[in-house]
């Protein structure tokens, strides 16, 4: 099913995770009212959904994602008149730094976007997406974007940091980002190491333009950050972590990562590893408890649709720390070849052959993954018992408590939404 | 350096381009020409007659991480480099979006890296949109040549490509000039010394018509292979010297200054100003726009003969003298005086008035925009009918925006337990199928992908699907209707709805849910005759977390009068309730919106059907009127008397709970609409005194059509933040309902918000009753909005 972005959303989005970076979209009404309201949902900025607070010709309401309203006229004559007085409506608001987005349809067109920022006088801080592309992947769209942003900044080699590290491929778009970034700090500082930039998710452009400095680079979800660590190793020289399971999913995925990005800068994990054992300790007598009497959660059967790098370390984590029965594992288009891969063969490997690219909706299993559609459609069609929304989009669920389904804290958020799952469906 | 040479379809550009790339290789130059037509022959003579395979072709072919340059560049003559971008067949798909696409494919895969010392682009036809003018582009096109016969429509072409260039120069002149590639027509020479002179560039080249050029053709070659020692090879020889001159001295190019049409057509076709009526416009615009610069033959150009390379000379702008020597000349570009006007002729009179700004510089006049899109809005009606395939003909970014849309309120719906999911992986909701339109459908056409699409449906079992197009596939001109026609020949038990609202090409989403609306209307069946006691619901809104529960509302209030619902239209309706769609006498209109009155009228219209005009009611006041109505339209003999005397009774005991909390209390409304009448018989049916009703200037429910407030309600229209805040402060009112809630504490009032979608029936406002009863004993300002503010 279609529920995810693709890599037209996943453009805005990445540049929309950024503090002091705006979207301008050169495109319809259609395209904007939806992906303002996105990226307000992922990264709120403002209070109030007051329509009248946002008023204004090219915002219709909303404070993020200003747009050129596209119509018929605007596809036959072309539409720079219009963006070149957005471009100036909006270069007077703020020192943001700002990215014309064409529509699908309004890559179609051919319009010189670049001569549009010349005359607007906003070259220096603007930067153009002529093309997200049709029908890709979300990763591509991120991907792309980030390389176009980080080239537009023209970053300077700088005297290397050896305690600073950047993220590399978090999106706005990731469920739980903002818990996953501070819980990625707090592991790090274990380690002795300051977080510089997060590439793309709350990061400011002066932590962007600073991001040169970093002595290493770690690559969270691979599909959306290989390429541009590979760009900073190219530009800079920065080595760039990644772990070969996938995002830090689970104890031995986190201790694994720890471990990589130690290994990298030539520093000892004990004190990160000790951190990580603990949290194993205190799960242990929890699980042991409730399994003493269940039996449980060994045996109960999981459905899973995420992207790759998410579904492999939470399937292989399900099976081998917990016990639980793959039924069906669907990743989202864009993954990494190589993780997919891995996720493939070792479903094969335990006997599970059949669960490898299959809809949860074929499977009936005790706690199914996905996001909050996916969810609720496997809810109503009596497919799981319990559910955990691990991806956008969401249900709506509103959360005050940070969250993340990464290292020690979302390893044990994870055991928590799955045993009391199954303890209430029983 | 980068060359394009542009000019009109079949004039020669691609004989020029080869041969001069021949010329410039033999001199030992390496060279890259790119052929950027889709018929993809612009290098076959520098490849001995060989067709190459296009850039488009091998991104259709090979996958993204065995792409690389190599595949793409194929050596000819002496070196030269040689890519062909390809294109669509003719008449589909988007031969701009093509280039578009083969440019940013060689970029990606490396072409700058490739060391080259000239770069040469050969464009097809005319600039007839953005993708064909992609290598006149700063970043592509370092100088243009402009390649035409002395025939009108060639220099015609010409023009055209000169206005081309014009919107895109910035301040750097970037045409080379002209090259005649002549016809051996009477007068040519002199039609294009006349042109050459009026739009200020030389003619670099003028090659004479030869039946060499075709005897090296045959052979597949270039004259420079195939015939060196002939003149014509020395012109192109000549050319390239020119061209190396170029390179080396950026002065030799000129600015863009195309003709107006008229103009054009009095220089070449020598057509008298007093015969062409489009004239007599211009010249009155030139006189509105008071514009006094004109264009004056220069006395030094007049019977200049043609050379085979013109050296570059100076033209003088009369009107400003700066523009003396135009070639190379950084500053004048932009400056109206000489790039805009100088060849309009001057206007009558001599008064001084301001010029037209160029495009861009002014004030735009921008029109009214359009709310959301008709695909939009065509699905959102399309996929309302259980059963139903809509096939979204579009990239998967439209199928993703629409699906999240629909998602939460079909979720809420539990209607997919009744249709299945079989076949569900490949649909963005369980009856929604996105065609995933990708570049290469963009490029060559969507339809071969659209058929497959249905035809896999139609093959599972569907029996009944709708198509409906956006943007892109609009923008590239996919003919939905066609694909639709022959999938009918296929699957001719099948009903196949093409919508072709082409995204927001036709209209705004409230026009593509009447298209929508309409096309499901053709399911209706005309011959049903009328049933007794069945009446339709048209124009429910399936956005609203409240739309299911009003609608259960409703449908017991019909059961109180002795009607029972037909078809919900368009609201998760079976196929079957909306074929017998005319078994019901009556039509009730949910809501009163402008698309809602449009689908009434229409519907009317074609099936000759009776509508109850009064939307689902909100109040008691509104409830027992609509209760009256409809009792009385649909002539049952029923009496609603006792229906309603025990409505008011338990509506009376409920509001004597509450009035003992709020009688006498102050009530000051705030709304962005009118329709808020049931809030105001709430606040009198409790006894609360209303000191203002305030209405913010919007459009928020203008399309709507509403009973104005009553003349003894004290409303204040266009009301603003400073108002309401007085008005607090004078009026002191107890409670201060607005559409959305402030932020910021206000000590001294309780405020609400007023439901942007209120419960609909006799007891909407009890909702309210019973919650401003407790507001007012709860605190005026909640702690947390104290925490919102600056750190001090």
């Amino acid at each position: 099913m279609i529920f995810s972005p693709d890599a037209f959303t996943a453009s805005i989005l990445t540049v929309e995770g950024i503090k002091d970076a705006s979207v301008l979209l050169n495109g319809p009404t259609g395209c904007k009212i939806y992906h303002s309201f996105l990226s307000d949902r992922h990264f709120p900025r403002g209070a109030s959904h007051d329509p009248m607070a946002f008023q204004g010709e090219f915002y219709f309401g909303q404070l993020r994602v200003p747009s050129t309203y596209l119509d018929w006229e605007d596809y036959v004559e072309g539409s720079l008149e219009k963006l070149e007085k957005l471009l100036s409506t909006v270069a007077e608001k703020n020192n943001d730094l700002l990215a014309v987005i064409n529509s699908p349809g309004a890559s179609l067109i051919g319009d010189d976007l670049e001569t549009a920022l010349k005359k607007s006088g906003v070259s220096e801080r603007c930067f153009t997406v002529d093309c997200a592309g049709f029908s890709l992947p979300a990763p591509i769209g991120f991907e792309n974007t980030g390389l176009a942003l980080l080239e537009h900044l023209d970053l300077k080699s700088l005297s290397r940091k050896e305690n600073r590290v950047n993220i590399i491929g978090l999106s706005i778009l990731h469920k739980h980002w903002e818990g996953t970034v501070a819980e990625l700090k707090k592991l790090l500082s274990l380690l002795g190491l300051e977080v510089g930039a997060v590439l793309f998710a709350d990061t400011s452009v002066e932590e962007l333009k600073n991001s040169s400095s970093a002595a290493c680079n770690i690559v969270l979800f691979p599909e959306y950050g290989q390429k541009i660590a590979e760009w900073y190793r190219e530009r800079f020289e920065i080595p760039s972590v990644l772990s070969p399971m996938g995002v830090p999913v689970g104890f031995d995925a986190t201790e694994q990562l720890l471990r990589e990005v130690a290994k990298c800068l030539g520093i000892d994990p004990s004190p990160a590893l000790n951190f990580v054992r603990a949290a194993r300790k205190s799960s242990y007598s929890k699980l042991a408890r409730y399994h003493s009497f269940s039996g449980l959660p060994k045996g109960t059967s999981f459905s899973i649709r995420a992207e790759a790098s998410f579904a492999y370390p939470l399937a292989l984590w399900l099976y081998s720390y917990l016990g639980m029965v793959p039924s069906a594992v669907k990743t989202l288009p864009g993954g990494s070849p190589k993780i997919e891969a891995s996720l493939r063969a070792f479903l094969i490997e335990k006997g599970f052959e059949n669960a490898y690219d299959r809809e949860p909706e074929y499977e009936k299993v005790d706690i199914a993954f996905a996001d909050g559609y996916t969810l609720g459609l496997l809810k109503g069609l009596g497919c799981c018992k319990a559910g955990l929304e691990i991806c956008t989009p969401s249900e709506g669920y509103i959360d005050f408590i940070p969250k993340t389904y990464m290292g020690v804290e979302g390893t044990l958020l994870l055991l928590e939404k799955i045993i009391n799952g199954i303890r209430s469906s029983l | 350096m980068q060359i394009a040479f542009y000019g009109k379809g079949g004039i020669g550009k691609s004989t020029v381009s080869a041969n001069l790339s021949a010329a410039l290789a033999e001199s030992g130059k390496r060279i890259l020409q790119v052929g950027c037509d889709p018929k993809s022959d612009s290098t076959r003579l520098l490849l001995g007659g060989r067709k190459i395979p296009t850039v488009l072709d091998y991104l259709r072919k090979t996958s993204p991480d065995k792409q690389s340059l190599e595949g793409l560049l194929f050596k000819g003559f002496k070196g030269a480099a040689c890519v062909e971008t390809g294109g669509p067949k003719p008449g589909v798909g988007c031969a701009g979006r093509g280039i578009l696409s083969s440019f940013e494919a060689l970029a990606r895969l490396g072409i700058r890296d490739v060391p080259l010392d000239i770069v040469l682009y050969d464009v097809l036809g005319d600039v007839v949109c953005g993708g064909f003018a992609v290598p006149l582009r700063r970043e592509y096109a370092d100088a243009v040549f402009l390649v035409t016969s002395g025939e009108f429509m060639a220099i015609y072409a010409a023009n055209n490509i000169l206005r081309g260039i014009k919107n895109f120069e910035d301040s750097a002149p970037r045409v080379a000039g002209i090259i005649l590639n002549s016809r051996g027509l009477e007068a040519e020479d002199q039609r294009i010394l006349a042109f050459s002179k009026a739009v200020g560039l030389p003619v670099v080249a003028s090659i004479p018509r030869s039946e060499i050029f075709s005897r090296a053709e045959k052979a597949g070659k270039t004259l420079i292979e195939a015939f060196p020692e002939s003149e014509n090879a020395e012109i192109f020889r000549e050319l390239a010297r020119h061209v190396e001159k170029i390179v080396k001295d950026r002065s030799l190019l000129y600015h863009a200054r195309p003709l107006e049409d008229w103009e054009l057509e009095e220089l070449v076709l020598g057509r008298s100003p007093e015969d062409n009526a489009s004239i007599f416009m211009q010249r009155e615009f030139e006189k509105e726009a008071g514009c006094e610069s004109g264009f004056e033959e220069e006395a030094g150009l007049e019977g200049r003969t043609i050379r085979t390379i013109n050296e570059p000379e100076e033209y003088l702008c009369e009107t400003c003298g700066a523009c003396k020597g135009e070639a190379g000349d950084a500053s004048g570009s932009g400056n109206l005086s000489c790039s805009d006007s100088p060849r309009v002729k001057p206007a009558l009179g001599k008064e001084k008035v301001s010029v037209l700004a160029p495009s861009g510089s002014g004030p735009a006049i921008l029109k009214a925009p359009l709310y959301g899109c008709a695909f939009a809005g065509a699905v959102t009606a399309t996929f309302q009918v259980n059963g139903a395939l809509t096939v979204l003909h579009g990239p998967r970014s439209c199928a993703h925006i629409i699906s999240d849309a629909l998602a939460s309120s079909f979720l809420r719906s539990g209607s997919f337990k009744k249709t299945g999911v079989k076949g569900l992986e490949e649909q963005a909701l369980p009856g929604l199928l996105s065609v995933d339109m990708e570049e290469e459908d963009i490029i060559f056409g969507g339809l071969e992908k659209l058929s497959c699409r249905m035809e896999e449906a139609l093959a599972s079992g569907r029996k009944l699907l709708f198509v409906v197009s956006t943007c892109p596939s609009g923008i590239i001109g996919d003919d939905i209707e066609k694909a639709v026609l022959k999938m009918k020949h296929l699957y001719p038990k099948a009903r196949i709805f093409p919508i072709p609202v082409d995204g927001n090409l036709t209209g705004d989403f409230s026009y593509g849910f009447f298209e929508g609306c309409k096309k499901v209307a053709e399911l209706i069946d005309p011959a049903v005759g009328q049933e007794e006691g069945l009446v339709n619901i048209i124009g429910e809104r399936n956005f609203s977390p409240r739309d299911e529960e009003n609608f259960r509302i409703i449908e017991k209030l019909l059961e109180g009068l002795g009607l029972r619902v037909n078809c919900r239209f368009l609201s998760r309706a079976d196929l079957s309730s909306i074929r017998d769609f005319k078994k019901a006498r009556f039509n009730l209109l949910a809501y009163n919106s402008l698309e809602n009155r449009m689908l009434r009228d229409y519907l009317s219209e074609h099936f000759g059907l009776d509508f109850f005009e009064h939307p689902f009611p909100v109040g008691f006041r509104d409830s027992s009127q609509w209760v009256k109505a409809l009792a009385k339209s649909l002539t049952l003999g029923h009496n609603p008397g006792p229906f309603l005397e025990a409505r008011e009774q338990i509506y009376r005991a409920e509001i004597s709970k509450y009035s003992p909390y709020l009688k006498g209390k102050k009530v000051l409304v705030v709304s962005y609409s009118q329709d808020i009448g049931w809030v105001l018989d709430t606040v009198r049916d409790l006894g609360m005194e209303l000191v203002k009703v305030g209405i913010r200037a919007s459009s928020f429910g203008k399309d709507k059509q509403l009973d104005p407030l009553p003349d003894d309600i004290p409303l204040v229209n266009n009301y603003t933040d400073l108002q309401r805040a007085e008005d607090i402060k004078c009026l002191k009112p107890d409670l201060v309902l607005s559409g959305y809630a402030p932020l910021i504490p206000e000590e001294d009032v309780h405020c609400d918000t007023i439901p942007f979608s209120p419960k609909v029936g006799f007891m909407s406002g009890l909702e309210l009753a019973k919650r401003w009863s407790t507001l007012l004993r709860l605190p005026v300002v909640e702690g947390w909005k104290y925490d919102g503010g600056e750190e001090e």
